[in-house]
C-alpha cells in the first residue's frame, strides 16, 4: 500500500501509506477511541454496532429498494435450471438441471458469438474506454470558460440519439450510397464499402461508439478534473514542471482512482457490449462478425420462446463479470489503489 | 485567439504556436464530426415533404422550411401532457434516487465500519445479475403498482455503478474533516449534510445527471407497467409517431386512415422527435458543470 | 428507417426475414394439449384433427353494399368510388351502455384519450357502449403480452397479432384460462344475432379456434401480404415496360441502374424472388414427402439469381442496413423496384402524392421464371384475433359482441365511416371524389382502436388515389390465379424448438452468400446443417401433424 509514493494520490491525509487502507485512515478515532480498521483487529461486534449503526440506517433505503425490486426477482434466474415457460411460472415449469447450460455450451454458435463479444469487448477496453480521458482533458485545457462550456455540451449530445439514429447517419454519410461515395463516385473514384465490409466491422462499430458516447464518457472524468486542487498545478509550475509534466504528475494522478474504479466496473460488465447497435448491422456486416451474445440469446429466446436461455447466459455474464471485477480489484489492490472496495 | 487564453492563468507558460494550432485543429474536427450530424437531424424535421420525399433520407442540403412536423406532434395536446408526466417521474425518481444513493454511498464510504464490505458487495451483484423481465414484470403487478408512477421510478431507483462511483467520490475526500468533526460529537447525518455534500457538489451533480438522464429517457418500464396512456412518458408516446406505416402485416392497414394532406413526412417527425427529446438536455448539461466543486481532491505535489 | 431505435423493430425486421419460412405458420384448428409435453418445451405441438365447423359461424354474407369491380378467386373486391349514401349495418344491434377496456397494439401516434377525444364520445355514442383504449407500443407487443399473459392481467377485450399468438409459449393453454369461451354466443346460427361476424369468411373463424373451442375473433386478410412495387411512372417516362420474367427484371435492372445519379434498380426483393422462381413458402408436400423451402431447386436458383442481382451491384447499398429506409428510396426514386407489405403502396401515396401529383407505384406483374408460373404464398387466413375476457356476466359479452359486431361493418357502410373517420363534418370532410378526409380534429384523434378490435372482408378502397383501385384489384384478379396454399394452412402449429432453432443459422448464411460474402457452393453445407439440427426432427414433426389431420 504504501507504494502510492509516486503520486499523488487522492486525499493523501493524516496517516499516510497506512497499510490496506490506501493512503487514508481508517475509522478515524471518535471520543477518542481508535477504530478498528480490518475486521479482524478491531472492537467487539456490539461496540462497531453502535459506533455505526448511523451508517448502516443510512445504506438501509438503498438496501431495501434493491432487496425489493432487484434481488427478489432475480431469484427468477432459477429459471435458468428449468425448460421455463411463462405461463407455468417457476413454480409450474419443470426442472432440468444444468441441461440448459449443456445445451447452450454445446452451440458452437455460442462460442462463436462468445468469441466476437469478447473480441468487440477487448477493442472497446483498449481504443474506446481511454478516449473519454483523452477528451475529458483536452476539453478541460481549453481556458475560455465559455468555449469550454459550449464544447463540453455539444460533445455530449450524440448521446441521446438512438442506435438506429447513430446507425442511419454513418450510412448516410460513409455508406455505398452516402454523402462521400456520392461525391467520390461523381469524381469516377470508387465509392466506400466500410458500411458492409466485415474486415471493417469493427472499425465501424467502435467509430459509432466512440461517435456516440466518448462525449457523455467525459462528464465523469470532466468532474473529477474540476476537484483538482488548482494550487498543484501552480506550485508544479513554479518548480519549472512543463505542460506535459503536470500532465504527468497531476493530472493523471489525480483522475487515477476514477479511472481504476471505471475500468473495473467495465470489467465488470465487460460481457455487454451492446444489443442494437450489433442487430441492426448484423444483415450489413454478417453475422460471422456481428453476433453477440446478447443478439444470440435474443434469437434463442423469441424464436423458440426459450426463456432459460436468456437466463443462463445471464448468470454466466454475471459470473464472469463477477470473477472479472473481483481479480481487476484485487490487481488495483497490488498497484496500490483502492478499487472498488479495500483489502481487508 | 486572444479571448481563448486571456483565461490563462499566470503561472502558466504560454502555449507554442504548433500545440495550439494542434489542439485547435482537433476540437474543430470533433465539433464538425459532431455537430453536423445535429445539424442533418434539425434539418431534416424543419424540412418540407418535398425535401424529404427527393433526399430519400436525411435531408443534407436545405431546400424550403416547415415547421409541420413540430405542428403535428404538438397538435393533440397528448405530447404536452407527455411532457408534464417525465417531468414528473424525471423530479420525483431523480430525488429519491438520489437521496438513496447519497446515503448508501456515504454509508458505505467510511474506512473499517461495521459490514460496509458485505452491504457494498451485495450492492455490487446487482450490477452484475438483471433480474428477467416477466419475474419483475410479476412482481410489480404483485405490489399493485401497475399503472402507477411508482412503477417506473422504484425497479431503477438505485443504479450501482452509480452509488460505487458515488462512494469513491467520497473517499476520496480528505478524511481528517470529518474525523475532527466527530471527535467534537458530530453525528453521521450533520458530516454528510454539512460536510460532505457541500465538497462534493460536482460528483452529486454528476450522479443527479446520470439518474435524471435514465429517467427521461426510459420507456421500457412503461411499456410492461403503464396500461393507462394517459400516464405514458413522452419517450413513450414519441415512440409512437416513428412507427406508423411500420406495422408488421399489410393487413393491419394503418396508414390508411386517411391523413390530412397537411400532415407532415414521417422523417420529419422522427426528427422533430429527436430534437424534442434533445432541447432539455442542451439546457441541462450547463447547470450540472456549475457544480464542478474547485480542489476537493487534494493530490500530493510532484513525484 | 425508424426511430427511436428498438429491438423491436429489428424484431419486426428479423420476423419479415424468416417471413416466408413461415415464422407463422398459421391456422385454424384444435388444440389438443400438444404432444403431451406441454411443460416441457421443445416438442412442437398442433392441433388435433375434428370437425370445425360446428364450433364456428355460419357464414351469411352482407349483401347491402356491392363491390364495383368484384375480386375473383378469393381476390378482394374493388370499390373505385365511395357511394354518396351509407348504408346502415348493424342495425338494432346495440350496445347496453357499459364500460369496457380494450388494449391493442398500436403502430401510430397517441390520440387524446377518453374524456379528451370527441371521436371517442361519438363512436361510443353510435355503439351504445362506452370503449376506453389502452393502446400498447405496437414494436414491443410480444414483450408486453408475454408479461400480460404470464401475469393474467388481460382486459376485457384483447387484440393480438397472430405472429404474436404464435411466439407465446404455451398460449394455447393460456387462452381457455383468460378468455371467454365463444362457442355458445357464436357456433352455427347463433352468430346470425351479429350479422356483420357472419359475415366473415370461415377459414379465418376456423383459425381461432382453440382447444376445440371458439375463442376468438378473426381478422380475415388479404390473399396476399407483399410484392415487389415499382415506380410505374418512372418507367414510363423512360418508355420501358415492366418485367415479365426473371430475366427480364434483371435486363431491366440493368438498364435502370445508375449509382452516379444516385438511382439503384431494387431494394430488397428476395422473397419475391422465391415466389417468381416458384419456392414453397415453407413445406411441398408431394407423394407422401415433405420437402422444405431449402430442399428446392426453386429455392436454390431464387438465391441463384439474387446473388447475381448484388454481384451486379443492382441493390441499393443501404439495404445491407436492417434500418432500412427502402420506402423513402422508393419514394425519391433512389431505387426503382422494392418488395413491401401490399398496404406499403397506399402509404406512399398518401406520403408524396400531395407533393408530386404524377408519383405512381404499381405491383410488378407477376411471373414466374423459364415459361413456368410463379408461385404466390397466401397468407394466413386470419392475421389477428381479438379476445374476451372471462368470467364476465353472459350480458357483458353479449354486450362486447354488440361492439365487435359494429366494428366489423365493412366498407360502405356508415358504420365503417364512423369507426374508420368519425362525425362527417367534425372528423372528416368528403373530399370532391366523395373520399373522407380528416379535419384537423380528425387528424388529432381519430385512431384505429376500433378498426383493431374487430375484422372485415378485405377490400380495395382507396379511391381517393389516382388508378389505385383500378390498378390493384386488376393485379390481383390476375395474380390470384397463382396463389399456392400452404399443406398446413389452417393448422394451429407450434414449432418444434430445435427445428426454429436451426433455421437462423441457414439464413445468416444464406444472406452470406446473396451478398457474396460466401459462394453458393456454401448452400449444400448450410443445408446438410440444418438437417442435422432440427431439419429433420421438423420433417418428422410436420409429417405426423399432415397424418393427424388425414391430409396425408
Amino acid at each position: 500500500m504504501t507504494d502510492r509514493t509516486g503520486g499523488a494520490a487522492t486525499a493523501v491525509a493524516p496517516s499516510p501509506g497506512d497499510g490496506g487502507d490506501g493512503g487514508r485512515t481508517a475509522r478515524g478515532p471518535r471520543r477518542g477511541s481508535g477504530r478498528g480498521r480490518g475486521t479482524g483487529r478491531g472492537p467487539s461486534f456490539g461496540a462497531r454496532l453502535r459506533r455505526d449503526w448511523q451508517l448502516l440506517l443510512m445504506a438501509l433505503p438503498a438496501l431495501v429498494l434493491l432487496a425489493v425490486f432487484h434481488y427478489a426477482p432475480t431469484l427468477g434466474n432459477v429459471i435458468a435450471f428449468q425448460n421455463y415457460n411463462p405461463w407455468d411460472g417457476v413454480a409450474g415449469s419443470p426442472w432440468v438441471g444444468f441441461a440448459q447450460f449443456e445445451r447452450l455450451f454445446s452451440d458452437p454458435r455460442f462460442w462463436s458469438a462468445a468469441g466476437n463479444t469478447l473480441t468487440i469487448a477487448a477493442v472497446q477496453l483498449v481504443f474506446f474506454f481511454p478516449i473519454p480521458i483523452a477528451l475529458a482533458i483536452l476539453l478541460d485545457s481549453v481556458l475560455s470558460p465559455r468555449l469550454r462550456l459550449l464544447l463540453q455540451s455539444v460533445v455530449y449530445m450524440p448521446h441521446f440519439f438512438s442506435w438506429v439514429l447513430v446507425v442511419t447517419l454513418f450510412q448516410q454519410i460513409l455508406g455505398g450510397a452516402g454523402l462521400f461515395s456520392q461525391m467520390l463516385r461523381q469524381n469516377g473514384y470508387a465509392p466506400l464499402e466500410i458500411m458492409s465490409d466485415p474486415d471493417a466491422f469493427l472499425f465501424v462499430v467502435t467509430s459509432q461508439m466512440i461517435w456516440k458516447d466518448a462525449g457523455w464518457g467525459t462528464i465523469i472524468f470532466l468532474a473529477a478534473l474540476a476537484a483538482i486542487n488548482p494550487n498543484l498545478y501552480e506550485s508544479a509550475a513554479v518548480d519549472g514542471a512543463g505542460r506535459w509534466r503536470r500532465m504527468w504528475h497531476i493530472t493523471l494522478p489525480g483522475l487515477r482512482p476514477v479511472i481504476i474504479l471505471l475500468l473495473i466496473l467495465k470489467l465488470g460488465d465487460i460481457l455487454n457490449v451492446g444489443f442494437e447497435q450489433f442487430f441492426l448491422q448484423r444483415d450489413a456486416f454478417g453475422s460471422g462478425v456481428s453476433e453477440v451474445l446478447d443478439t444470440y440469446i435474443y434469437h434463442q429466446t423469441l424464436v423458440t420462446g426459450n426463456f432459460s436461455a436468456g437466463a443462463v447466459a445471464g448468470l454466466v455474464k454475471g459470473v464472469v463479470g463477477l470473477v472479472l471485477i473481483l481479480v481487476a480489484n484485487k490487481m488495483a489492490h497490488r498497484m496500490g489503489e483502492n478499487g472498488i472496495y479495500r483489502r481487508a | 485567439m486572444s479571448t481563448l487564453f486571456k483565461d490563462r492563468p499566470v503561472w502558466a507558460e504560454r502555449p507554442s504556436l504548433p500545440s495550439r494550432l494542434a489542439k485547435n485543429t482537433v476540437l474543430a474536427g470533433i465539433a464538425v464530426v459532431v455537430v453536423f450530424p445535429l445539424y442533418v437531424v434539425v434539418l431534416t424535421s424543419l424540412s418540407p415533404a418535398s425535401a424529404v420525399n427527393a433526399a430519400g433520407g436525411l435531408v443534407l442540403v436545405p431546400d424550403g422550411l416547415s415547421f409541420q412536423a413540430y405542428a403535428d406532434l404538438f397538435g393533440g395536446g397528448v405530447v404536452s401532457r407527455a411532457v408534464l408526466v417525465s417531468l414528473g417521474v424525471t423530479l420525483v425518481g431523480t430525488l429519491v434516487s438520489l437521496g438513496a444513493t447519497i446515503l448508501a454511498a456515504y454509508g458505505l464510504s467510511q474506512p473499517g465500519s461495521l459490514w460496509h464490505r458485505p452491504i457494498l458487495f451485495a450492492f455490487l451483484l446487482t450490477f452484475l445479475f438483471a433480474p428477467g423481465m416477466i419475474p419483475l414484470y410479476l412482481l410489480v403487478s404483485d405490489l399493485g403498482l401497475i399503472d402507477s408512477y411508482w412503477s417506473l421510478i422504484l425497479p431503477t431507483a438505485v443504479n450501482a455503478f452509480n452509488l460505487v462511483v458515488m462512494r469513491a467520490f467520497f473517499m476520496n475526500l480528505p478524511g481528517e474533516i470529518s474525523d475532527s468533526a466527530r471527535v467534537d460529537g458530530a453525528n453521521e447525518w450533520t458530516i454528510l449534510t454539512r460536510l460532505v455534500l457541500p465538497m462534493s457538489k460536482g460528483v452529486t451533480a454528476v450522479i443527479g445527471l446520470f439518474y435524471a438522464v435514465g429517467y427521461w429517457n426510459a420507456f421500457f418500464n412503461a411499456i410492461l407497467y403503464i396500461n393507462d396512456n394517459a400516464k405514458w412518458p413522452l419517450q413513450l408516446v414519441l415512440r409512437q409517431y416513428v412507427q406508423q406505416g411500420q406495422q408488421l402485416s399489410s393487413n393491419s392497414v394503418v396508414g390508411d386512415a386517411v391523413q390530412g394532406t397537411a400532415s407532415a413526412p414521417n422523417l420529419a417527425i422522427q426528427m422533430a422527435i429527436v430534437v424534442v427529446a434533445l432541447v432539455p438536455v442542451t439546457f441541462i448539461y450547463p447547470l450540472v458543470q456549475k457544480h464542478f466543486t474547485k480542489g476537493v481532491i487534494i493530490g500530493a505535489v510532484k513525484g | 428507417m425508424s426511430l427511436p431505435p428498438t429491438p423491436a423493430h429489428s424484431r419486426r425486421r428479423f420476423l419479415g426475414l424468416m417471413g416466408a419460412t413461415g415464422a407463422t405458420a398459421l391456422s385454424a384448428g384444435l388444440l389438443s394439449g400438444c404432444s403431451g409435453d406441454a411443460g416441457t418445451g421443445g416438442g412442437g405441438s398442433a392441433s388435433s384433427a375434428t370437425d370445425l365447423d360446428d364450433l364456428i359461424p355460419t357464414f351469411r354474407a352482407f349483401e347491402a353494399v356491392v363491390p364495383d369491380i368484384p375480386g375473383v378467386g378469393g381476390a378482394p373486391d374493388g370499390f373505385t368510388a365511395y357511394p354518396d349514401a351509407f348504408v346502415r349495418a348493424a342495425g338494432e344491434v346495440r350496445g347496453a351502455g357499459g364500460h369496457y377496456t380494450a388494449m391493442t397494439p398500436m403502430w401510430g401516434p397517441l390520440p387524446p384519450g377518453l374524456g379528451n377525444n370527441s371521436f371517442y364520445d361519438y363512436v361510443n355514442e353510435r355503439i351504445g357502449t362506452t370503449v376506453e383504449f389502452n393502446f400498447q407500443d405496437g414494436n414491443t407487443i410480444i414483450d408486453k403480452m408475454n408479461a400480460v399473459v404470464a401475469g393474467r392481467d388481460v382486459s376485457d377485450i384483447t387484440m393480438f397479432p397472430d405472429w404474436v399468438i404464435n411466439l407465446i409459449p404455451q398460449f394455447n393453454r393460456a387462452v381457455g384460462e383468460l378468455f371467454e369461451d365463444l362457442t355458445p354466443y357464436l357456433a352455427g346460427d347463433a352468430a346470425l344475432a351479429y350479422p356483420l361476424l357472419a359475415n366473415l369468411d370461415s377459414d379465418a373463424w376456423r383459425a381461432n379456434v382453440f382447444n376445440e373451442r371458439l375463442q376468438g375473433i378473426p381478422w380475415p386478410s388479404e390473399p396476399f401480404s407483399n410484392w415487389v412495387l415499382y415506380r410505374r411512372d418512372i418507367l414510363e417516362e423512360l418508355g420501358l415496360a415492366a418485367p415479365t420474367s426473371a430475366d427480364e427484371l434483371f435486363e431491366l435492372g440493368e438498364e435502370l441502374n445508375d449509382p452516379d445519379n444516385n438511382r439503384w434498380a431494387f431494394g430488397d426483393i428476395t422473397l419475391s424472388a422465391r415466389q417468381i422462381f416458384g419456392a414453397p413458402r415453407q413445406w411441398r408436400y408431394e407423394n407422401g414427402e415433405l420437402t422444405h423451402m431449402f430442399e428446392t431447386e426453386e429455392w436454390r436458383a431464387s438465391v441463384e439469381y439474387m446473388r447475381r442481382v448484388f454481384d451486379a451491384g443492382l441493390i441499393h447499398p443501404d439495404m445491407v442496413s436492417q434500418g432500412d429506409n427502402s420506402k423513402e428510396l422508393l419514394n425519391s426514386g433512389q431505387i426503382l423496384f422494392a418488395q413491401d407489405g401490399l398496404g406499403g403502396w397506399h402509404e406512399a401515396y398518401s406520403q408524396v402524392l400531395g407533393d408530386n401529383p404524377d408519383f405512381r407505384l404499381d405491383l410488378m406483374p407477376a411471373f414466374g421464371q423459364g415459361g413456368n408460373d410463379p408461385v404466390l404464398h397466401r397468407n394466413d387466413p386470419s392475421t389477428q384475433s381479438v379476445f374476451i375476457r372471462k368470467d364476465m356476466e353472459p350480458e357483458q359479452i353479449e354486450e362486447i359482441l354488440a361492439v365487435v359486431n359494429f366494428c366489423a361493418a365493412p366498407f360502405g357502410t356508415q358504420e365503417y365511416m364512423d369507426y374508420r373517420y368519425g362525425e362527417e363534418g367534425v372528423h372528416h370532410e368528403r373530399n370532391e371524389h366523395g373520399a373522407p378526409e380528416l379535419t384537423d380534429l380528425g387528424n388529432s384523434e381519430v385512431n384505429d382502436g376500433y378498426y383493431f378490435i374487430s375484422g372485415r372482408p378485405s377490400a380495395i378502397t382507396e379511391s381517393q388515389y389516382p388508378d389505385f383501385v383500378d390498378w390493384k384489384t386488376a393485379w390481383y384478379n390476375d395474380a390470384i390465379a397463382y396463389a399456392e396454399d400452404d399443406p398446413f394452412a389452417g393448422i394451429r402449429i407450434q414449432r418444434p424448438e430445435r427445428f426454429s432453432a436451426a433455421e437462423l443459422p441457414l439464413t445468416d448464411q444464406v444472406e452470406n452468400i446473396i451478398r457474396g460474402r460466401e459462394d453458393l457452393s456454401e448452400l449444400d453445407t448450410v443445408i446438410d446443417d440444418w438437417r442435422r439440427d432440427g431439419g429433420e426432427e421438423g420433417r418428422e414433426f410436420y409429417l405426423e401433424v399432415l397424418q393427424e389431420h388425414g391430409r396425408d
